[in-house]
């Protein structure tokens, strides 16, 4: 257990190889309360839904109307989430995803890329959830339902 | 003064050393909600190397890791984002390093909050998606978290190895 001892109490304390230096914790402490007030933070707290304390915003009773999908930055296209249906997006370098929309739930139903994050993430129901696949360059954003039928720059 | 052959020779060693640390942390599956988040063992060989050693001797060693790495077991993706955080993370770390008010364990957290600060800006920037930067408080915490442990780690390995050739050397 000597390990332990030397961890907060060693007897040199200028030794390189001590364990936890004060000034070290003080760091370790200083940035995850700086962690935690961004995350309060309300424009972070909006966003993805994956600050520390949150979830998605918007309207947690009403389906979602509109879905966005993104490749490579830009809008590929608009589609309505009461409609159920399969659609397949031609992604970013020869890349391609497969998403699904069944009774208001979008999901990523198949995609080429290598880690299928985006396949395993949760079905997307409410307005500003995403999903999204790094590799293939994809966002898929359900709108809040007040910004239906407002451009980008009205927002 | 110590000769090439020395310092091919240790490179070599920690370089293969990042690098399977590297494919055994590949290995483990880490599943927790957000992805991104792993311990960052091949950290440890440039931690140590860069206090029983020089720094661009690290770097190199460091930027060696992440191209094998990726062309081996990754693709071109995965290098761009790990240079990123790769070359952020040292120059943060050097430069706590070179304030010497911090030991390895401190260097070591801030290193892994400034890799995957940098990781999350390149992804960002990639997908052109602000929106992705509100990842950061979650990735900062976990990359001083794991900093903070394989910190530890390298601390008591920087340790031993001091003592062990500080006798070797003298013979």
């Amino acid at each position: 257990m000597k390990i332990f001892r030397n961890l907060f109490d060693n007897p040199d304390p200028d030794s390189p190889g001590r364990l936890l230096g004060g000034k070290d914790f003080l760091l370790y402490i200083f940035l995850i309360i700086v962690c935690l007030i961004i995350s309060a933070v309300p424009a972070v707290r909006g966003g993805s839904g994956y600050g520390l304390l949150s979830r998605g915003d918007g309207d947690r009773t009403a389906a979602a109307g509109t879905l966005e999908i993104y490749v490579d930055g830009n809008l590929y296209g608009e589609y309505d989430t009461r409609t159920d249906r399969n659609i397949r997006v031609d992604a970013y370098n020869g890349t391609f995803n497969t998403v699904c929309i069944e009774n208001g739930n979008v999901s990523m139903s198949s995609a080429s890329c290598h880690n299928q994050l985006c396949v395993k993430h949760a079905p997307i129901r409410y307005g500003g959830e995403e999903i999204i696949c790094l590799p293939d360059r994809v966002v898929l954003r359900l709108l809040v339902p007040d910004e239906e039928g407002y451009d980008a720059l009205s927002r | 003064m110590r000769s090439p052959a020395e310092k091919a020779a240790k490179g070599a060693v920690f370089t293969a050393l990042a690098l399977i640390l590297s494919y055994v942390e590949s290995l483990i599956p880490f599943s927790f909600a957000i992805p991104g988040i792993k311990p960052g063992f091949a950290n440890l060989a440039v931690m140590i190397l860069l206090y029983i050693s020089s720094p661009w001797e690290a770097f190199a060693v460091n930027i060696l890791r992440i191209l094998l790495q990726g062309f081996l077991f990754g693709n071109l993706f995965g290098i761009l984002y790990s240079l990123a955080g790769g070359i952020f993370s040292f120059l943060i770390m050097i430069a706590v390093k070179r304030t010497g008010q911090f030991t390895v364990t401190g260097v070591s957290i801030a290193g892994g909050a400034a890799h995957n600060i940098a990781q999350l800006i390149v992804a960002s920037l990639i997908v052109s998606d602000p929106k992705i930067l509100s990842f950061m408080p979650v990735l900062t915490a976990a990359g001083a978290t794991s900093g903070l442990l394989t910190g530890i780690i390298a601390s008591v390995v920087v340790r031993r190895l001091k003592s062990v050739s500080a006798v070797d050397l003298q013979k």
